[in-house]
């Protein structure tokens, strides 16, 4: 069993959500990691995601302020846990050690 | 619209945690996709984004009570078999009608199928054409015919045209000179589906070959392209490319074979062709290749792919300008302008072709019309199966009361109840359709020989089965809706009191649903009855000439002089009455041709006629009456000069005193001696044309008559002549008054399909009456066993039970006759010549359903009158 299981993915929409801090909700995340990516992003995909990461606890939620343009729906906005902090870190921390242990010959292409 | 759906899509299986806000989400971007894209975009966008939302981790939780359902669908199915088990007799009135339903509606829909996939199969169905021209002059008529040229300029002044290529058939009897034999033998044997075809036809129509190859089958002159049939019968078991044949009998000009194609599919237009002659280097007469005169050619084309068919429809007008205009100039035709401004030449898509049975093309063709009256046949005998259906489970509603009442107690819930009987018609429903299916299996030979048409059940079809599957679970909650919300509405409370128990309770739906049943039949019965009374009014009806005993021995051309020797020899047969060879004959399919009449000094009334070719005994063997003056004589020599007219051309040319008269036609002027009574020589859908009658030789066809009572006799005579005559060609003969009926098989055919449809509706319309008065019979039981010991009569019982029922057939029969006068009225429009509509047509109809109607009662009704009183009354409850 993995400690703090983070898919790749989820884990590019766990850092945008910390990049957006207070305003991180559907829409703005989407927008957020499009720029940042550079690609499409389906409502779909990310909407999956979130609802993953809050169960296993990653995240916690609010309901905010409904808009007209929303056809009168809430928005729900998501805030990093101190528990998905940690499987933040987990990961970065993984990822320098590998690149830390690639020999400098091997990345001279 | 779409996008309303897919909300409500979303909204079913989204989970309701998450379903506001992300819906927020959607219409945040929804909106801000309508600032920069059109609605279509943004509504296409949306919905593409709500099926990405279909995922695992975001779908409404499975409740345990959708769960449990699932469980019951195995009782639910165990208590339905043991039902139907159990009530052996409405099972299998249900279950049979039902059966017979979905039979009747597959062998239509395997009908309409059929008819609708005609030209269908090239792999550029779209760009294939016929060109037709359209007169709107004459009726918007519609022919097909061109001159020869018209091809050479399709191809060089129209860019869009791939490839474009000429057909022309023989018309008369599908083509009479075609004798054909290898070159080896000596047998003739007489072909149909004999064209001239050009080489670039084989690539339009993409013929796909077995021996040769399509490129060039067809490039030498005086080649052939034989279909596989053809190629089996002369040439079984070798590659016969190369090899030769002889057409009728023409030893030095012989055909080499330049290929074996695969016959063409039966849906196909051209479906009868099976040989193909080369068009290379081929003129019908010297010069025809540039001659504009002559309307011999169809045309095919194929244009570049994705080519809009209106851009060349626009510019085909200019050949009618440019070549068609100068000519008429040319022919001195008055006001050429006009004429060519009153033609249309354009492109029919060759997918249309076999529907479109109002252009002129001599080919068979389906009708529309009738496509539309068997769709809906279909739908309304499924319907009337299913009407059954529903009333019989309604009708019994009083034994399922109680099982309902018990079930609603110990727990079941009312979605329960309904999930129970809708189980229940659906397997009713399956096994309905199982046996229809295997129903429809067996009668489609006999419904394709009605029909005419080699049909299949298209099992091989992927989607064949699935849509079968579909269908009939379609059917059976549809029409167990009814039934079970019905059922499963009672109060359990009353239901167990037993104060719901009287079967005559709410009858209004039902006696609705019987009325219904039996109109559809009576309006059948008439339909049919009506078809069949404008069959017979047309066989029978006067139509100017003799018929009956009439003999056409075809092919007599190959004897060239001879032919009057033939006559001479025939005449000596016994029973032969009168001889006479032209191939003019007033039948459908005959040869024809035409031109235009008038009269010196009256040139702008112009009467377009046909004028036919006919021997000294042509009036007298096919018995045609002269109203006035005389036929064409031996005698008098300068009766090459004469004609003799029908009474129409006299009407029309305003010829009060027509004997005498010169009338200008065929570059000559011709002297009246004689008018004939108007005579039907087309179909009698139309009016009687303008005709004329000149003396000549034309002699493919020599007509018999016969006066005898032994017909087989004179038959051999005749043949015997023949072959003293004709050692080795085939004696073709046929009778006229069979060859008239076939042109009036396609009313026959829909006389016939209708009747079977009629007596279907009335079938299984009786099923479900015959089901209800058993059950009204069996709830009354009491009541008649106490009227029986206080001493009512059998009579008055039969009449208690089945009163209400003869009641609603009377109902039925008064809302057929507008109904049935409505549509048969409509249909008979189409005939110039219709019968009128008969008050008895109705008065059969209606009694007839009535009687049908009465003795399925009887049985039921009569068994319970005669039941010993003692036997019902004894029984508690």
């Amino acid at each position: 069993m993995k400690k703090y299981p983070l898919g790749e993915f989820e884990e590019i929409v766990l850092l945008t959500v910390g990049i957006l801090y207070d305003e991180a909700y559907g829409v703005a995340i989407k927008q957020e990691m499009e720029v940042q990516l550079e690609r499409k992003i389906s409502v779909g995909a990310l909407q999956s995601a979130l609802r993953r990461m809050e169960k296993k606890g990653y995240l916690s939620s609010r309901e905010g302020e409904s808009t007209s343009l929303r056809g009168g729906r809430p928005k729900r906005f998501f805030t990093i846990t101190a528990h998905g902090k940690k499987a933040l870190v987990h990961a970065k921390d993984i990822r320098t050690k590998l690149w830390s242990q690639i020999p400098k010959i091997a990345l001279d292409l | 619209m779409i996008k309303k759906i897919a909300d409500r899509f979303f909204r079913w299986f989204c989970h309701p945690d998450y379903y506001p806000d992300i819906r927020g989400d959607l219409e945040e971007i929804y909106q801000h996709q309508l600032l920069q894209h059109a609605r279509w975009k943004a509504d296409l966008q949306y919905t593409l984004e709500i099926a990405l939302l279909l995922r695992i981790s975001l779908l409404r939780p499975i409740k345990v009570f959708t769960l449990m359902q699932g469980f019951m669908i195995r009782n639910h199915t165990k208590m339905t078999l043991r039902k139907i088990w159990k009530e052996k007799f409405y099972s299998s009135i249900k279950i049979g009608g039902f059966a017979l339903g979905v039979a009747a509606c597959l062998l239509l829909i395997v009908f309409l199928r059929h008819e609708l996939s005609y030209d269908r199969h090239y792999q550029q169905t779209d760009d294939i054409y016929r060109l037709q021209m359209t007169w709107l002059n004459y009726d918007n008529a519609r022919g097909v015919e061109f001159p020869a040229p018209v091809v050479d300029v399709l191809r060089s002044e129209f860019p869009e045209i791939e490839t474009a290529g000429r057909i022309s058939m023989p018309v008369f009897l599908r083509g009479t000179r075609n004798l054909i034999r290898p070159a080896n033998q000596q047998q003739n044997y007489y072909e149909e589906g004999v064209y001239f075809v050009e080489q670039e036809v084989l690539d339009i129509l993409e013929i796909p070959m077995i021996y040769g190859s399509r490129e060039h089958a067809l490039n030498e002159p005086n080649s052939i392209v034989i279909s596989k049939t053809a190629a089996d019968k002369y040439f079984p078991g070798i590659d016969p490319v190369g090899e030769q044949m002889i057409l009728n009998d023409r030893d030095t000009s012989a055909l080499t074979i330049g290929g074996v194609m695969e016959d063409f599919p039966p849906t196909s237009h051209l479906s009868h062709l099976h040989f193909l002659f080369s068009f290379t280097d081929l003129e019908f007469w010297p010069g025809e290749r540039t001659n504009w005169c002559c309307n011999n050619h169809r045309l095919y084309v194929r244009l570049k792919e994705g080519t809009d068919p209106e851009i060349v429809n626009t510019k085909l007008q200019s050949i009618l300008t440019k070549y068609y205009l100068p000519r008429m100039q040319e022919e001195g035709i008055t006001n050429p302008e006009e004429e060519i401004a009153a033609m249309v030449m354009g492109l029919q898509p060759v997918r249309d072709i076999h529907l479109d049975a109002e252009v002129f093309d001599n080919l068979p063709h389906g009708d529309r019309r009738l496509l539309w009256i068997f769709a809906s046949a279909a739908f309304l005998i499924l319907l009337l199966a299913s009407v059954n259906f529903i009333n019989l489970s309604t009708a019994r509603f009083s034994n399922r009361a109680r099982e309902v009442g018990v079930r609603r107690t110990v727990g079941a819930f009312k979605n329960q109840l309904i999930g129970q009987f809708l189980t229940e018609s659906v397997i009713y429903s399956l096994i309905s359709f199982v046996l229809g299916l295997l129903i429809a299996a067996i009668l489609i030979p006999f419904f394709g020989q009605i029909a005419g048409k080699s049909l299949s059940i298209p099992w091989q079809e992927p989607i064949f089965l699935p849509t079968v599957l579909v269908a009939s679970l379609a059917t059976g909650i549809l029409s167990g809706l009814y039934p079970a919300f019905f059922l499963s509405s009672f109060k359990p409370a009353a239901v167990m009191k037993g104060k719901i128990s009287d079967g005559s309770r709410n009858p209004r739906l039902r006696n609705a649903l019987v009325i219904f049943q039996f109109t559809t039949s009576i309006v059948l019965l008439i339909g049919t009855g009506i078809v069949f009374r404008q069959m017979q009014f047309i066989l029978n009806k006067q139509i100017g000439f003799e018929k009956d005993q009439v003999m056409m021995l075809q092919g007599t051309n190959i004897l060239g002089e001879k032919v009057n020797s033939l006559k001479e020899e025939l005449l000596k047969v016994p029973g032969v009455e009168n001889v006479s060879a032209s191939d003019f004959l007033p039948i459908e399919g005959a040869k024809r041709n035409g031109t235009t009449f008038y009269i010196d000094g009256k040139e702008d009334n112009r009467v377009s006629g046909q004028w036919w070719i006919i021997d000294y005994d042509y009036l007298n063997t096919l018995g045609m009456q002269l109203e006035q003056g005389r036929d064409f004589s031996r005698d008098l020599a300068s009766d090459s000069q004469t004609v003799i007219i029908n009474r129409e051309m006299a009407q029309q040319l305003a010829l009060d005193q027509p004997l005498n008269q010169n009338i200008e036609f065929i570059g000559g002027s011709w002297r009246v001696i004689g008018v004939v009574e108007d005579f039907h020589f087309e179909s009698i859908r139309e009016e009687v044309r303008p005709l004329a009658f000149v003396l000549g030789n034309s002699t493919s066809v020599v007509s018999i008559k016969a006066n005898a009572q032994d017909m087989p006799k004179v038959l051999s005579g005749v043949k015997g002549v023949w072959q003293t005559f004709a050692p080795h060609q085939p004696f073709r003969y046929q009778y006229m008054d069979e060859r008239y009926a076939l042109m009036y098989q396609d009313i026959l055919r829909s006389g016939r399909i209708f009747s079977c449809f009629a007596v279907l509706a009335i079938i299984i319309a009786c099923l479900g009456l015959f089901g209800l008065t058993a059950y009204i019979a069996e709830q009354r039981s009491k009541e008649i066993g106490i009227r029986k010991v206080l001493g009512a009569s059998v009579g008055s019982i039969i009449r208690l039970v089945s009163t209400g029922f003869v009641k609603l057939v009377l109902i039925s029969f008064l809302l057929a006759i507008p109904i049935g006068w409505y549509i048969m009225d409509d249909w008979l429009a189409d005939f110039v010549y219709g019968t009128s509509i008969n008050v008895w047509v109705f008065v059969i109809s209606g009694v007839l359903a009535l009687l049908i109607a009465v003795v399925t009662m009887s049985y039921h009704s009569l068994q319970s009158a005669r039941a010993n009183p003692v036997e019902s009354i004894r029984r508690d409850n």
